[in-house]
């Protein structure tokens, strides 16, 4: 006869979860060498058109009259705007206490260091002379002539690094208690060992401990929330800050961040659902996690849609026969399907998330994860080279002459490098938070658990 | 988190949900102060006497103006407070169950604000300036036709949507209760659970329509809500639009409702003497919402003027320019009432938890939210610099509060302040886990 799960001892479901999550950082095996010889091979690729954009200049792009912002500004801010949902689930959702954020905050925070991370390099490969990069840095120059702090690229500078530290800080100490169980699972004075050693500052798990730790996280979840607004707003005003019909919009900060949590939500869940096939995570990542992911991206596509709709509203409503123009033009121009492949993939798509069924579907919940990721690239495609390419001038109207291969290129290779860093990520840290699933052991967990039979003696003891 | 300790004395005597419910019933029986109700009619009939008499006496636009910037106020609290218990019937948030009933007792006040929206479009041409001067381009949207038929529609809907929604929170109740209570709450109750089905039919089928409703509720609120700011407030300068504001001013509804559920929520308990059923916990996680969401305004507020101040653009600059120059000590007392002064109050842990703490921070904050929409009224349409400390303002107000208040008591007397089904979740007296 099956036990009830809630007479399984804790012991047990404590050891079961360590067994479990540790078992993910077990070296890798050839699948993984496979993928990361694949992902090296296109990194190698966009670093070759790094070095030949910088070698031939930014002609080698498709730039043209007025449209000098494209798609690496893009790339730009679609990876500032991954990023974004790792802080959400880890902070904000820890903050209002949502306990189904568990299992999935730590796979989460880690694409969020590295999406920060590949993000951060789009500024510097849309410098045309790179090495000029310092110059984004508030460092007077020979001159004592600072940056100018009213730009919004400077604010950009403050507002993505303070993002970095923060996130990585938040990811780095959640880890603590879990590298001090992978520690302790790992054969004493191997590699891993004298890591995880390392990096859990020898954690013990006492009280006190613990104590510190909590207050710690909470005050860390408290700094980590008002980011999530501010990063993405900073972004935003990038465009908004200018006069460029389609980017000087009011409602551009809590859209932008209502969407990088869209996009991020969505990245999770491409990046989990093959992750816990692979890992063998299915108890843990289950159908209630995409259940609740799904309800995120039910809110924050409906904000977004109320943004765009806004938006096209307030142009007709407007008269500015320059607002009208390019919002027209979005749905009818030269980028027509770029519009309409925005408009589809996060106001439409999204749409059947309304369905339970398809909300607890873990195979369309996937797909339409992909269709988000590609409509959010398209909507930042579109604000930037949509609205750059009919502004105040007909004269300078014209199309953006691109993407050329070096620009997809590039953008191919900052896919793979935040796909190494996650593959690299996944197997050096556990992608699954131990000590907190065990403050609430997920349901499937408990469940097999009980159909597994009756405890031994010795763990009912306990 | 600071311990938590039981408060002294019989309060934390653990008693049967039977008997929870029974005391809950009986604190809806206890007469409020006599004064007290005489003292809200007073306040109503002065107020829309004052109103009254300006109106017929002159052909100063004012009281109207001052009408309006109380009915978006109050009805905003009360749609707000609406949708504080659709948020949290959405996120199945289980600490806000003892506040729900709360936040619900404003609904009373809805029907109230579309009586009240309708003379207004009697008076549209002494509010509305594009009335007089259409605005060529804008023809096809501010028209007095489509306007009202907007107004109208749009507010039927979404009242209609938020009663229904209270409805189905209050009837798997009063169904089971009718037995338990005589005279004119009888009648209330057995009117609201006609065609009663037995106790836990209706409770699974209200709880499955409050389900199904809440998101729409939701959805419908932002679209209808917009429309009403567009056309209430951004329209009083025609030439001025803002994609942010629909959003800017129903989340400014949202704070208020979350706001004013705060007052009742550090003090009805005492006046009924139901202290044992709220902890300090529920007035802390009230608190932290308070002081989320008027940060959340500030970052809108914010957002809003960045854009406008760094544009300088001929299309929208004027409208902050102007209220920066002739208003600056109005758009001061509206950034400290609403957001910083709440902000700096609320951020300890122990003024979240102390009734006095919370209802003032929390009354800061709603007369906050009444300078803001005096900035976005009367600027607009007032051709001289006008004071903000005027008879219309103080009177009108009046007169809006003690109607609010009258519908809100009548709520409080009539239904049970604790969903008695919640009981069960706090008695006997627990000390909640601390957490963030």
């Amino acid at each position: 006869m099956a036990t009830l799960a809630r007479d399984i001892p804790r012991p047990r479901i404590f050891a079961r979860i360590n067994r479990d999550i540790l078992a993910t950082l077990a070296n890798p095996g050839p699948g993984w060498f496979a993928m990361m010889a694949v992902v090296l091979a296109v990194l190698a690729f966009g670093i070759f058109c790094l070095l030949y954009q910088i070698r031939n200049g930014l002609g080698v792009t498709g730039y043209a009259n007025s449209v000098y912002w494209a798609v690496y500004i893009t790339n730009f801010v679609f990876w500032v705007g991954i990023a974004h949902s790792g802080t959400l689930i880890s902070a904000i959702l820890f903050l209002f206490r949502s306990r189904w954020r568990t299992s999935v905050y730590r796979v989460s925070e880690m694409m969020t260091v590295f999406a920060v991370m590949t993000a951060g390099l789009f500024p510097l490969i849309h410098l045309g002379r790179i090495w000029k990069f310092y110059y984004l840095l508030p460092y007077p120059n020979s001159r004592m002539l600072y940056p100018d702090f009213q730009s919004p690229l400077i604010w950009d500078t403050f507002a993505v690094s303070t993002y970095f530290t923060i996130s990585s800080t938040f990811l780095f100490m959640g880890l603590i208690p879990d590298l001090a169980a992978a520690r302790d699972a790992a054969e004493p004075g191997s590699w891993r060992h004298r890591l995880y050693r390392a990096l859990s500052f020898g954690w013990q798990g006492t009280d006190r401990e613990w104590r510190h730790f909590n207050r710690g996280y909470v005050f860390l979840a408290a700094l980590a929330t008002p980011l999530v607004l501010s990063v993405h707003s900073v972004v935003s005003w990038d465009f908004a800050a200018g006069i460029v019909p389609g980017w000087h919009s009011t409602i551009f900060a809590p859209y932008f961040v209502a969407g990088a949590i869209f996009s991020g939500v969505a990245m999770v869940i491409t990046l989990v659902v093959p992750l816990r096939k692979w890992f063998g995570l299915e108890d843990y990542l289950d159908r209630n996690t995409f259940d609740n992911m799904a309800k995120l991206i039910v809110l924050t596509s409906s904000i977004v849609t109320y943004a765009y709709l806004t938006e096209f509203f307030m142009a007709w409503y407007s008269g500015s026969p320059f607002e009208k123009g390019t919002f027209w033009d979005r749905v009818s121009g030269d980028y027509w399907w770029a519009g309409w492949t925005m408009l589809i993939c996060n106001s439409v798509v999204p749409l059947a998330c309304w369905s339970r069924k398809v909300r607890r579907s873990i195979a369309a919940m996937f797909v339409i994860s992909i269709f988000i990721n590609i409509g959010m690239w398209f909507e930042r495609f579109v604000i930037i080279v949509q609205s750059l390419q009919h502004d105040y001038l007909p004269a300078a109207w014209g199309p953006y002459k691109g993407p050329t291969w070096v620009e997809y290129g590039i953008t191919a290779g900052s896919f793979a490098w935040f796909l190494m860093y996650f593959l690299i990520g996944i197997k050096i840290l556990p992608s699954v938070s131990v000590n907190e699933v065990k403050e609430a052991p997920p349901e499937a967990l408990l469940k097999r658990l009980a159909a597994e039979g009756e405890p031994v003696a010795a763990e009912r003891g306990r | 988190m600071a311990a938590h300790t039981l408060p002294a004395g019989s309060a934390v005597q653990p008693l049967t949900p039977e008997e929870a419910r029974a005391e809950i019933l009986a604190a809806g029986e206890r007469q409020p102060p006599g004064w007290l109700l005489p003292l809200f009619g007073m306040l109503a009939i002065v107020g829309f006497g004052w109103f009254a008499v300006r109106v017929a006496s002159g052909d100063d636009p004012h009281p109207w103006r001052i009408y309006l910037q109380n009915l978006m106020l109050f009805t905003g609290i009360a749609q707000g407070a609406v949708m504080y218990t659709v948020a949290m019937t959405v996120a199945k948030a289980k600490w806000g169950r003892p506040v729900r009933r709360l936040a619900e007792s404003f609904v009373l006040f809805l029907p109230v604000a579309f009586l009240l929206s309708l003379p207004l479009y009697g008076v549209m041409d002494q509010l509305w300036p594009w009335v007089e001067h259409p605005v060529e381009a804008k023809q096809a949207y501010l028209n007095p036709g489509f306007f009202t038929i907007r107004g109208v529609v749009g507010m039927l809907l979404l009242f209609g949507l938020s009663l229904c929604f209270v409805y189905h929170s209050l009837r798997p109740e009063v169904g089971r209760l009718r037995d338990s209570v005589q005279g004119r709450r009888r009648d209330v109750y057995d009117r609201l659970s006609a065609g009663w089905r037995g106790d836990v039919e209706e409770a699974e089928r209200s709880d499955a329509r409050r389900t199904l409703l809440a998101p729409i509720l939701a959805l419908v609120f932002a679209v209808t809500y917009s429309l009403l700011a567009w056309d209430y407030l951004m329209s009083l300068d025609p030439h001025w639009y803002s994609t942010l504001f629909g959003a800017w001013i129903f989340m400014s509804a949202f704070l208020s409702g979350i706001a004013a559920t705060g007052i009742l929520v550090a003090w009805v308990p005492r006046w009924l003497g139901l202290e044992r059923y709220w902890t300090p916990s529920h007035r802390h996680d009230q608190g932290k919402m308070t002081f989320a969401f008027a940060t959340f305004w500030a970052y809108l507020t914010w957002s809003q003027f960045i854009v406008i101040w760094y544009g300088k653009l001929a299309e929208d600059w004027p409208y902050l320019l102007h209220r920066g120059q002739h208003y600056p000590a109005v758009v001061i007392a509206m950034l400290l009432l609403v957001w910083f002064i709440p902000w700096v109050g609320l951020m300890g842990i122990a003024p979240k938890r102390n009734p006095v703490t919370l209802s003032l921070f929390s009354g800061i904050l709603l007369l906050g939210l009444w300078v803001k929409l005096w900035l976005l009224i009367v600027p607009s349409v007032s051709p001289e610099t006008r004071s903000m400390l005027g008879l219309d303002e103080l009177l009108v107000t009046l007169g809006f509060a003690g109607l609010f208040a009258l519908t809100t008591t009548l709520f409080l007397r009539t239904f049970p302040v604790l969903d008695t089904r919640d009981a069960h979740l706090i008695v006997p007296y627990r000390p909640i886990q601390p957490h963030p």
